[in-house]
């Protein structure tokens, strides 16, 4: 299923990834502007894996994330200046300002939860599957979560559950870890897609550098989620950020310049390998190179990106603290 | 005091693992991120290096089975530390910790026994928000056969931390992050704190603070203040909430007659309630006015700036709390 | 990822006669006596709560634990007294702790699903579905940090199959290479629920494949073929080569507890599976092969009859526990 071939499509798809980066750096601007900001899990380097699901993503269907969730978020629709206000903890941001980073969502565009502990949002996520089949409505529920959430045996317990009462479910692992860095967290498993494998739940791995070849799995794997009423688990490989472990949000790899995917004497640094393959710059090359877009329209593009960011930032900085009264409220619905 | 040495809080517990380590090979570490990394606060900083990954274990992010698999160890013959990362991830091991580990010694009438440590950090004030800032030190409190131990010190977290480690009971050891970084003196030598023995951190003839872990901090902050207008507080540090110290509790009520019983926990069902039913109980005789609570509202901890300072009670409210209490 | 390397630890030998193929008919005989008179004694109203008898599948703690040393570990579950008998446990404090008797392993207040047997390396029956996976694993983990030699196993019931805390368990024993067996009952029935209504994947094996675990299908009903497997898996733990899943398909015969009428089984699978009884599975064999003749054979039940018979009477007449055992062993010295 769905190659995209149209060149609106392409460009929409690569705003989406610009507006994720755009956003991540907005925060990492707020960071250093404001004395707190909180503990962040910025979401650069995976643009390519977030942008190919929400682009995908209906209306009704149902996103579950975990503490990475900038990306999807804004990435699914949520207004960036209410997000951003959100993680700077304003009276205007997406939860009032009590959740931030953290505990974002935004009902309104079809976010279910987000949940820092690991593992959280898998379980809801699964929950979330059962009701899309109750209600009929063809929706589907999708998790997207890091490889992490295998350690946790709430992750099984939701695959067999998934599994055996066929639920509409996409489980979208973001597996950023390299063999032999994630030095805490573990797994027996020789490769990770044999776990949902043993409870039988079809599995598919992809290139997360690789926006059309994600949006193309994602594609495939919805269609069958859709007509089955069945789960199906996709590892997206992504190539870590270098700054990806930090508590306080910096500039690891610079603020993107999209020039440099077509000047490529630009690239230096240490980080200069990760910058070469990330996957918004390696899309601007193949756009070029298939002559889908020129360099004007791909600035154009960044330009309209970055105005709106420029606008949603001035939104969270002008929205005010929550008032203190507020703090004791809306522990019961 | 020339012969004392200055630590903090986390450093002190650090030295407590250490020795305890080096001086029992069945004490271990194992938890996530404790190894290699050392800990994501630092609060195991070169107990891998030293000692080897046979007993500091790092493992995968499986809370239920690290936890249960404590509990086996411990039955087999270890003396094992595990850590649970943030406080609120205490819910994650709560079947094993109640269910095993809890019951065990009971059950199997002391033909086991369960010698573990379960130590993790809470603290509100770091804006990590809901799930990253709760203390469920009243909800394991309520379980028999578990013990509860909440430092403030350095040298009281060193001392409890070497008591907890060779105490043949599972043990709940709660830090508060807010304290890692306080610095006191640490007396030389192998010194132990007995659990269940409580601490009068300040003597005082007009009011007594019953106050716990970061609580006795800003309890003396309160004092010092109240100190300014001849108002004289007496602080009791129980130091555990399991066992507790009744007596003295008690003995301190009974010479001042007013108490203040302080929690950075919620107020509704937690430890104040408990310490107060005692107070009123066994020495309500001697009160000259009800005994007066300040604790966490319950309500969710909001990760913001302007939210979050709103959940523990302030010097100042404590302050304000005692002078009505004179005056009522 | 961290893969423990293999250790060999010193050899801790089972004792060769408790693995003869009369010593496994006598340990059967014994387990079958002991369910019946337990039986019984619950229908006569003497045993309180609840009782899950182990008839039918007394096959599988015969074989595994005939390969097992005395200081070996076993994690038992619900349906534990054959466990309990098979590693030893003394018949008069085990009826003294099903009758509620002072002299009983917990002082008469655990009953069955609390009997701790330390002395033979019985961690416990568990009230708690998989509540005692990860105590194996640990006592495992201990084996191996002081390099004791003992090996631990964990029964369990196929319920705990979509237990999230036997995925983490078996995860981390695949990769600290620690000494256990996880050895799965599977008599088909988690309560009342069948095991094929509720559990995802072809293959129940492929949980322990996936994390690169030995697993294998036994014939629960063949204690020697149980026996042969225990042993390969026994020696890889204790030659430090890690852990081994073995799944023994069994019935059991007097359904979830007593007093069940198992009307969610079907007559006629009830009926095969009763053919399949392993204690006269095992008679036959041993007679065709001239083994045993049939008179030795009932003289070894007669005496296991005789011995179980004499414990229950005698732990009848003894004491109840007295109010002050109420507090005893809350917190240990």
């Amino acid at each position: 299923m769905p190659e995209i071939v149209s060149r609106e499509a392409r460009l929409s798809l690569l705003e989406r990834m610009l507006l994720m980066r755009r956003f991540e750096e907005a925060v990492i601007h707020a960071a250093a502007k404001h004395k707190y900001i909180g503990r962040n899990h910025l979401y650069i380097g995976h643009e390519g894996t977030g942008a190919a699901v929400m682009a995908q993503l209906k209306p009704g269907d149902l996103a579950h994330t975990t503490h990475r969730n900038h990306g999807h978020i804004v990435g699914r629709g949520a207004d960036p200046g209410r997000a951003l206000a959100e993680i700077m903890g304003r009276e205007g941001g997406l939860c009032g300002g009590r959740g931030g980073t953290w505990h974002m969502t935004d009902t309104s565009v079809g976010f279910q939860s987000t949940s820092a502990m690991v593992g959280g949002s898998i379980g809801l996520a699964t929950g979330g599957g059962f009701a899309c089949k109750q209600l009929g409505q063809g929706n589907v529920s999708v998790a997207l979560f890091g490889d992490g959430v295998l350690d946790e045996g709430i992750s099984y317990e939701a695959f067999n559950f998934a599994s055996q009462y066929s639920l509409p479910i996409l489980f979208m692992c973001e597996n950023n870890e390299k063999p032999g860095r994630r030095e805490t967290s573990m797994l027996a498993a020789d490769r990770l897609l044999d776990i949902p494998k043993a409870l039988k739940i079809h599995t598919m791995t992809v290139d997360g550098g690789d926006v059309e070849a994600v949006h193309a799995a994602v594609g495939e794997a919805l269609a069958r989620i859709r007509k089955d009423q069945v789960p199906v688990f996709i590892e997206s490989q992504i190539e870590a950020w270098p700054g990806s472990h930090q508590h306080k949000p910096e500039f690891t790899t610079g603020e993107t310049d999209i020039s440099m995917a077509w000047d490529t004497g630009k690239i230096t640094g240490p980080h200069a390998d990760w910058i070469r393959q990330e996957p918004i710059l390696r899309y601007v090359r193949k756009l070029l190179a298939e002559k889908a877009a020129a360099q004007a329209d791909i600035e154009a593009l960044d330009k309209k990106v970055q105005a709106k960011m420029a606008k949603a930032r001035d939104f969270a900085e002008a929205s005010p603290f929550p008032q203190a009264e507020g703090a004791i409220l809306g522990a019961f619905a | 005091m020339p012969s004392e040495k200055m630590l903090t809080v986390k450093d002190a517990i650090l030295e407590a693992l250490f020795e305890e380590m080096a001086r029992d090979d069945r004490v271990c570490i194992i938890g996530e991120d404790v190894g290699v990394a050392g800990g994501v606060f630092g609060q195991t900083k070169g107990l891998f290096e030293k000692f080897g990954e046979a007993r500091v274990v790092d493992t995968p992010i499986s809370e239920p089975a690290i936890f249960g698999m404590t509990v086996g160890a411990a039955m087999a013959g270890l003396r094992p530390v595990v850590e649970v990362m943030f406080g609120d991830f205490i819910t994650l091991v709560m079947d094993q910790l109640v269910n095993q580990a809890a019951k065990i010694h009971y059950m199997s009438a002391g033909g086991y026994t369960v010698p573990l440590v379960l130590r993790t950090a809470v603290g509100v004030g770091g804006n990590l928000g809901p799930q990253h800032s709760q203390s469920f030190h009243a909800w394991v409190a309520h379980v028999p056969g578990l013990k509860v131990v909440m430092p403030q010190s350095p040298a009281d977290a060193k001392g409890l931390m070497k008591a907890a480690i060779r105490d043949n009971n599972p043990v709940v050891f709660i830090e508060d992050r807010t304290t890692y970084n306080v610095k006191g003196p640490i007396p030389d030598g192998d010194v132990i704190v007995p659990l269940g023995k409580a601490n009068v951190v300040r003597e005082g003839r007009d009011v007594t603070i019953v106050a716990v872990s970061r609580m006795v901090q800003i309890a003396t902050k309160a004092a010092d203040i109240l100190a300014g207008e001849g108002i004289a507080v007496e602080i009791v540090d129980p130091r555990c909430i399991v066992p507790l110290d009744r007596e003295t509790i008690l003995a301190s009520v009974r010479k001042t007659s007013r108490a203040l019983v302080l929690d950075a926990g919620h107020l509704d069902y937690g430890i104040t309630g408990e310490i107060a039913a005692i107070i009123s109980e066994q020495a309500f005789d001697y009160l000259d006015a009800p005994v007066a609570r300040l604790a966490a509202p319950n309500v969710l901890i909001p990760c913001n700036t302007a939210l979050e300072p709103l959940i523990v009670p302030n010097e100042q409210q404590i302050a304000q709390k005692i002078r009505e209490m004179l005056n009522a | 990822m961290a893969r423990a390397k293999a250790v060999k630890s010193q050899k801790a030998v089972p004792n060769k006669a408790a693995g003869s193929p009369l010593a496994l008919y006598r340990t059967m005989a014994t387990i079958r006596a002991f369910e019946e008179t337990v039986q019984r004694l619950f229908l006569g109203g003497h045993i309180p709560g609840l009782v899950h008898l182990y008839m039918g599948q007394e096959a599988v703690a015969a074989g595994v634990i005939a390969e097992l040393a005395q200081t070996d570990f076993i994690g038992s579950h619900h349906r534990g007294h054959g466990h309990c008998v098979a590693k030893g446990g003394d018949l008069d404090k085990l009826f003294a702790e099903l009758l509620g008797k002072r002299a009983g392993y917990g002082l008469g207040r655990g009953g069955s699903m609390h009997i701790f047997d330390p002395a033979n390396g019985n961690l416990g029956t568990t009230g708690i579905v998989g509540g005692s996976v990860p105590l194996a694993a640990g006592a495992a983990l201990t084996a191996k940090l002081r390099k004791t030699g003992q090996v631990a196993v964990s029964f369990f019931g196929d319920g705990v199959l979509n237990q999230g805390i036997m995925f983490e368990a078996m995860n981390m024993a695949a990769i600290w290479q620690l000494p256990v067996l996880f050895v799965c009952e599977n008599n088909g029935f988690g309560e009342f629920t069948s095991i094929d209504d509720v559990t995802a994947g072809k293959d129940i094996a492929d949980r322990g494949k996936a994390f690169a675990i030995p697993s294998e299908h036994v014939d629960g009903m063949d204690v020697l073929a149980v026996q042969k497997a225990a042993r390969t898996a026994v020696a890889r733990a204790r030659d430090g080569k890690g852990p081994s899943f073995l799944i023994c398909s069994t019935w059991r015969f007097s359904g979830h507890h007593v007093g069940d009428k198992q009307d969610y089984k079907e007559d006629a699978e009830t009926k095969a599976w009763r053919k399949r009884d392993p204690i006269a599975q095992l008679a036959r064999k041993l007679v065709a092969k001239k083994q045993a003749t049939q008179k030795q054979l009932d003289a070894i039940a007669d005496e296991a009859k005789s011995a179980v018979t004499k414990a229950a009477e005698a732990a009848r007449k003894l004491e109840s526990p007295t109010p002050a055992d109420l507090m005893e062993h809350l917190y240990a010295e």
